[in-house]
Order: C-alpha cells, then structure tokens, then sequence
C-alpha cells in the first residue's frame, strides 16, 4: 500500500473521530516563528528563548506531548508502525532485535542513521519503526529526525495529528533564531518525538555540512540520556546527503530491500561509508511463507 | 550465481513460491494444457515390419576375388532403392490409404509422408529391417508387405546382372592370360634350345669349383716355396761339408788303428816282453799304418766324381755318411720341388678356364631365371582365374535357379496389433507431471541464477558484513492479495485442469471406440 493510501485511510479515520474542526484550525497562518498556541506571541518567544533554561523548556515540552493525540492501534497499523500489542510477531520481534543489536553495539544513547542502499528500499520505513520500537519501553525515548530531503515522510504523521504547522530541520539549519523545541513535536506514539524535513524550497545537502547541525545533533543527544535518535536518510545510491548524514552519526544502519540489490551494489556503497560507522545490514520485506 | 546456502533453500523457496504464486500457476496451467492438447492431437502409432537377410557377399564376393564394399551402408543403398519414385507411386497405387484421390500435391505430400514414416535399420550387417508406421494397422502392414515384394525384386533384377557382367569381364581376363602364358612358355623353350644343359642350379658349382681350384693353387704354391727353400739350404750345407768331413774321416780311422794296435801291444805287455813277436808284429803293423797315413790322399783309395744340382763333388768324400745323407735328402727335395711346380702350373691353367666358364654361366642364367619367373607367375595368375570363371559360372546358374539371392525374407510383414510409442495416457500423465514440477524448477533456476541479496548467507559470508535482522513483510489490514493469489483460486485453477483431462480422455476415448471399434488409449 502506498504512503499516500495509508494517510487518505488514517485521516479518514481521525476525521471520524474529531470532525472537521480541527483540520480548519490547523491550517490557520504560518509564520515562521510558531504563534499563539502556547506562548502567544513572537515577541514573547524570541525572549523565552533567551532566558528560559533549556531544563524548563525541555520539561514544559514533555508536559505538552502528553497531551498531544496517540494514535490507536488500528490507525498505527494501517500507518505501517508497529505496537508491542501486534499480532504480527515476526515483525515486531525484528525490530526488537535490530533494536537490541544497537543497544548491545555501545552503552547509553547514540545517534543512528537509517538509510536505505536503493530508493524505494524502505529506509524510511525501518527508521520510522525502529523509533516507535526504541519507545515500547517506557524507560526510553526515541528522536526520529526526518533528513530525506528527497522522500520525506514525517510531516505526513504530523499532518494526521494536526501539527503540519510546526517547523523542521530545514527551517532550524537556515534561521538562528529559531531553538531546538521549535522543531521537535510529538509523533503520535507514546514516548516519541520527531523533527519533520521542514518546509523550504532549497533543497541542498550543504545544510548537514553547517556547524549548527552538528551542535543539533549534539544537543539533542545529550539533552537527555535515555533519548534514542533515529536518523532518516535518503537511499545511499542517489543521493551524497547519506554520507555526510553517517559522518556525523555514531552508527549507520543500511536497509537492502529483499531481492532487489545485488552484492556488488551493496559492497561498493558499503565502501563509500566508514567502515567503524557501520552497525550492519537490515534485509526488508522479506515475504512469509 | 546466487549465494544459497542448502539450509536456506528450502524456506527460500517456499517464500518464494508463496510470493509468486501467480506465476507459479500461470505456468502449471499453461504447460498442462499444452500436453492435453498434444496428447489429444496425438496419433497413434501402428509399426510394421519386415527383416530381410542379406546375402550380398554370397554371390558376388568369390566372382571379383576381394571383399565387397563395406556393407556398413546397406541400409542407405537400401533407403535409396526403397525411396525410388518407382516404388513409392506403386505404394500409393495399390495401398488405400484412405484419402481417396489426390491430386498431384496430395500424392507428393503423401510420398513424403511414406518416406518420414519408413525407417531402415542394418542390424549387424546381416539383417536388414524395414519398418513403417501408420495410424491404420492395416495400412502399416499393406505398405510393409509391399515394400520388401517390391525391394526383392529390384535387388534380386540387380543381382542377376551384376552377376553375368562379372562373369563376362572374368573371361576376358581369363582370354588375356592365357595369351601370355603362351608367350612365356614359347620364349623359354627357345632359350632352352640355345643353351642346351645350363640350369639355373649350375652357377653355384661353378663358383665352387673356382673357389676349390684357387685354394689348391695356394696349397701348392705354398708347398712348393718350402720345398723350394729346403733344396736350397741342402745344397749349401753339401758345398760345406764336402772337404772337411772327408779329412778328418781319414785321421779318426788312423788314430782308431793305432790306438787299436796300441791297446793289444799294452794287453800283450802284461804277459810279454817287448821283444814277444806278437808285440814287435804289431808295432810292425803301427809303423806300417804310420807309413801309409803320411803318404798323399790321391794315392790312397779310388777317386769318385759325381754332379748333382749342377755342382759336381768328387773325392775321397763320398766316402762319408753323412754326405751321402745329404746328398740323396737333396736329390729327393729336388724331384719334389720340381713335381710342385708342375702342379702349380697346370692349377693356374685350370683357374683360368673355370674363371671364364663361369662369366658366361652367369649371364645365361639370369637370363633363364627371368623367363622362368615370367612363366610361372602367368601361370599362377591363369590359374586363380580360371577357378574364378569356375565359381562364376556357378553363381550364374544359382542366379538364373535364385538359389543365390541377394536378399531373403528373414522374418515377414506382421500385422500390427497393439500401438507402439507415446500413447495419450503416457503424454497426459507426463504433462500432469512436468506441469507440477516445472514451476518449482523454473524457481529455483530463477533463484540460483538472479544475484539479488535474497538470503543471510550472502550479507554474512559473501559480502561478510553484519546482518542485524530480516525485517518480514508487513502486511497491512486492509491489503488485498491478487486475485490468482487467493488458495481459492488456486484450487479451482487446479481443479480446472483436472477437470479438463478427465474430459479430453472421455472425447478422445468415445473417438477412438467410434472409430475402429475399440482401441488402447
């Protein structure tokens, strides 16, 4: 099923349950800077982000992303995300032992990019469920970050959740004023958060090179201890974005769609990226027998 | 190539049947309904045959002498014959095959037809087998029967000819031959009468004799250089001795008196005194003998002359033995060096004659040696091809008598009662089988031969990169397989099938019962 059927079956289903209010209301006026909702106005926030600590503003987020809408189980399932309470085993258990793998390959939290070796290969989709899996436990958050310039998926989940408004990573990389918990939002699975691509027309992978991403990363990393981030990436063979993307990572996961690589492919990407870097190889979509 | 290991194979396949399933099925419909139709358009096979024996080196073999020709390619000659346009019309003249009167296509077609349906077999080079199917028994049976009745009149028309044409060509050979040994025969009775008493076994005496004369003449030279060589010596050993022996010959004797007298006086002179008259007698007789040895020699005994060798010795000498010895040893080497001599002589004159005899022998002899061989190998030759002409009046008689046919009927046409070959069953029961096993096979090239990344093992072993996990297909709630997906469909695909046999078999069965009142399928 496509992603474009998944979100035409989900959004029917929330609009089922919310009435069209909600959608009206969430495509009321982008500014840059995020107005009304919580802080008020701009003003408002450019001063809060001054002088606020990063601790409060990190607390009065969590307080704010308990109250944003879950999905239910059905809605996750027709999304393609998985929830410990699947009756598809096999797959859920694959992503706890690609999770636990991750975990075993280095103590405290890390950064992982998940990138798939061809387009259509399903990168996006084995980061995404790798996120949701992180935060079965309630131990544990996960950060998706949503850096597919050329196949973005996250602001899609936003939209499903009303938060198509918020700013991403693109808008962060290219304004200074705008603070970290500008950019992260609730996902719509408990205990995860995303940073969508962001709305901006330049698509270029000089953004990942800026210092400021890399400070991004560092503190969103260190911000808390228990947060896992999940790094979406393009597919390796397309786009130059994936390496610098791994550079700047602790691990790389490569994700090779089943029957659709051959091992030349494979090894001469496997080549292009750091060898120290590489966590391993992810086969997806094998089909059951 | 693919990496599989022999462990992931089976589930590799079982996901990937599952997968493509579609496809799977597509191809075990397709191919099992290729084979019913095949089998349903499929005739049956009625086998005729005839086996003849051949007896081709019989007859013509001992006529030309050597081995025929190979017959490694009787049955090719034999298809040549078969598949004569002669035969073939008379075939379609005399056999009802069923399709009534054709036109001239028709029957082209359907003299194709006869030769794609005739095979001919040489088994062992003795037997020739003619076989030839048809969908009608009785058609099969008709056209084999006709076949061998018209190939063993050809051959046997063929035989008989070639038969009286070798016979003509030997009895020239024979006319030729004898010619010639006339000839050899007239030139060495000519030759005979020129040289009258010369064998070809005399040149070995010849030479012999030769050799024999040549040897003695050696014996004899050598014997007579020594005798030659003793008379020599002999003559100087006389000259020397003449003189000397025939002096002290004389004194010796004196003395011996003397010493003699001396002895008896001194014998006496134990007894006697000196003046005893034997005594002064005997020293009488010294004085005496003392007297006469101081005289001249040529007054003492008669004188002898004597000549040999051309040497004459003459004096007191011959007096002495050992001279006289001399003398007569000479006198005999002489004769005999004189009688070698001769004999030498008289060998050398022989030499020479038997040398020249035997120039001429040898010349002569060649000579005869090469009309002999001439003759006898005429005669050899005459004589093989007189027994040939023999034999192939023999084999002419047997010919006109056919007694001596090439080919003979070994085993005769049968009438085909059963099918040979693919039936429907066989082809139907092969088409339910491949049907069911080519999709798997067809998967599992298909698998072995795409490298695609399908398996651990290669992201493990070949690539040697760390696999984290094989994430399964996620199958969302609301997805929809394919319509020849579903089990159902499967099944009822299958059923069809079967479904679809089972009918082919009942119209084909009904056919063939209509048709020649009940048949084998």
């Amino acid at each position: 099923m496509t992603d474009r059927a998944k979100i035409a079956n989900v959004r029917s289903m929330l609009d089922q349950q919310q009435g069209k209010s909600r959608r009206r209301v969430g495509k009321a006026g982008r500014e840059l800077v995020p107005t009304g909702r919580r802080e008020g106005g701009s003003t408002q926030l450019r001063a809060a982000n001054d002088s606020v600590s990063l601790a409060d503003r990190a607390r009065a987020e969590l307080a704010n992303m308990e109250e944003a809408k879950l999905f239910s189980d059905r809605q996750l399932e027709l999304l393609g995300i998985v929830h410990p309470r699947s009756r598809e085993r096999a797959l859920v258990d694959a992503f706890r032992q690609l999770r636990t793998k991750l975990y075993s390959l280095r103590d405290g939290n890390f950064s992982v990019l998940v990138s798939s070796v061809v387009p259509g290969g399903g990168g996006s989709f084995v980061g995404l469920n790798l996120a949701a899996t992180i935060a079965f436990d309630k131990s544990k958050t996960s950060l998706l970050i949503d850096a597919n310039l050329h196949d973005p998926i996250v602001h899609r989940l936003q939209k499903l959740i009303g938060r198509e408004d918020s700013h991403g990573l693109l808008e962060y990389l290219e304004h200074p004023e705008l603070g970290i918990e500008h950019i992260v939002s609730p996902s719509g699975v408990p205990r995860m958060r995303v940073i969508p691509i962001g709305r901006h027309k330049e698509i270029s992978a000089e953004h990942f090179t800026s210092a400021r991403y890399r400070q991004l990363m560092a503190d969103i990393q260190s911000r808390y201890d228990n947060r896992f981030v999940v790094v979406d990436g393009p597919a390796m063979s397309t786009s130059a974005d994936a390496r610098i993307l791994s550079d700047i990572c602790d691990f790389t996961v490569l994700v090779v769609p089943y029957g659709g690589v051959t091992p030349g492919t494979l090894d001469a990407i496997v080549d292009e990226i750091d060898e120290r870097k590489l966590a391993g190889i992810v086969v997806n979509d094998q089909p059951s027998s | 190539m693919s990496h599989i290991t022999l462990d992931e194979m089976g589930p590799l396949l079982a996901r990937e049947a599952s997968a493509r399933r579609g496809t799977l099925l597509a191809i075990f419909a397709g191919v099992s309904l290729a084979f019913l139709a095949l089998a349903f358009v499929w005739q049956k096979k009625y086998t005729s045959y005839v086996q003849l024996s051949v007896d081709d080196r019989r007859v013509v073999a001992p006529i030309v002498g050597a081995e025929t020709a190979s017959s490694s390619d009787q049955a090719q000659i034999a298809r040549e014959e078969l598949f004569s346009n002669e035969i073939l019309e008379t075939i379609l003249n005399e056999v009802d095959r069923g399709d009534g009167v054709l036109s001239a296509i028709g029957r082209e077609r359907a003299k194709q037809d006869i030769i794609d349906n005739t095979d001919v077999y040489n088994i062992d080079n003795l037997l020739l087998e003619i076989t030839y199917w048809d969908p009608d028994p009785r058609v099969a049976f008709e056209t084999t029967t006709l076949f061998a009745d018209l190939f063993l009149k050809k051959a046997m028309a063929s035989s008989s000819e070639e038969t009286s044409d070798a016979f003509d060509f030997i009895t020239n050979q024979v006319e030729t031959y004898r010619n010639k040994l006339e000839d050899a025969e007239g030139r060495l009775e000519s030759f005979r009468a020129q040289y009258p008493g010369v064998s070809t076994a005399a040149g070995g005496l010849v030479d012999d004799r030769v050799v024999e004369l040549q040897r003695d003449l050696e014996a004899t030279q050598l014997q007579f250089a020594q005798a030659d060589q003793r008379r020599r010596s002999l003559e100087r050993e006389l000259s020397s001795e003449s003189s000397t022996i025939a002096r002290d010959y004389e004194t010796a004797r004196i003395a011996d008196q003397l010493a003699q007298f001396q002895a008896e006086i001194d014998i006496l002179r134990l007894n006697y005194t000196d003046d005893y008259p034997d005594i002064v007698r005997l020293k009488q007789q010294m004085e005496d003998v003392r007297a006469n040895a101081s005289l001249p020699s040529a007054t003492v005994g008669g004188s002898a002359t004597f000549n040999l060798g051309g040497r004459s010795y003459s004096g007191a000498s011959n007096l002495s033995p050992v001279y006289q010895e001399l003398r007569s040893a000479l006198a005999r080497t002489a004769a005999e060096a004189d009688a070698l001599r001769a004999s030498r002589d008289q060998l050398s004159v022989l030499l020479a004659n038997e040398k020249e005899r035997s120039n001429v022998s040898s010349r002569v002899e060649r000579e005869l040696t090469e009309l002999t061989r001439d003759y006898q190998i005429n005669k050899e030759l005459y004589e093989d091809l007189l027994r040939r002409q023999e034999s192939a009046r023999l084999s002419m008689t047997l010919g006109a008598e056919k007694q001596g046919v090439l080919y003979r009927i070994v085993e005769p046409p049968n009438f085909p009662v059963l099918p040979t070959g693919l039936r429907f069953m066989h082809i139907a029961l092969a088409g339910i089988v491949l049907a069911a096993l080519l999709p798997f096979l067809w998967l599992f090239v298909f698998l072995k031969i795409d490298p695609r990344i399908r398996t651990s093992s290669t992201v493990t072993d070949v690539l040697e990169l760390p696999l984290l996990t094989t994430i399964p297909h996620m199958r969302q709630p609301n997805e929809k397989s394919k319509f020849f997906h579903r089990p159902a469909a499967i099944m009822g695909t299958v059923a069809v099938v079967c479904v679809l046999y089972v009918v082919v078999f009942i119209i084909k069965f009904t056919l063939e019962a209509s048709a020649s009142g009940g048949g084998i399928l």
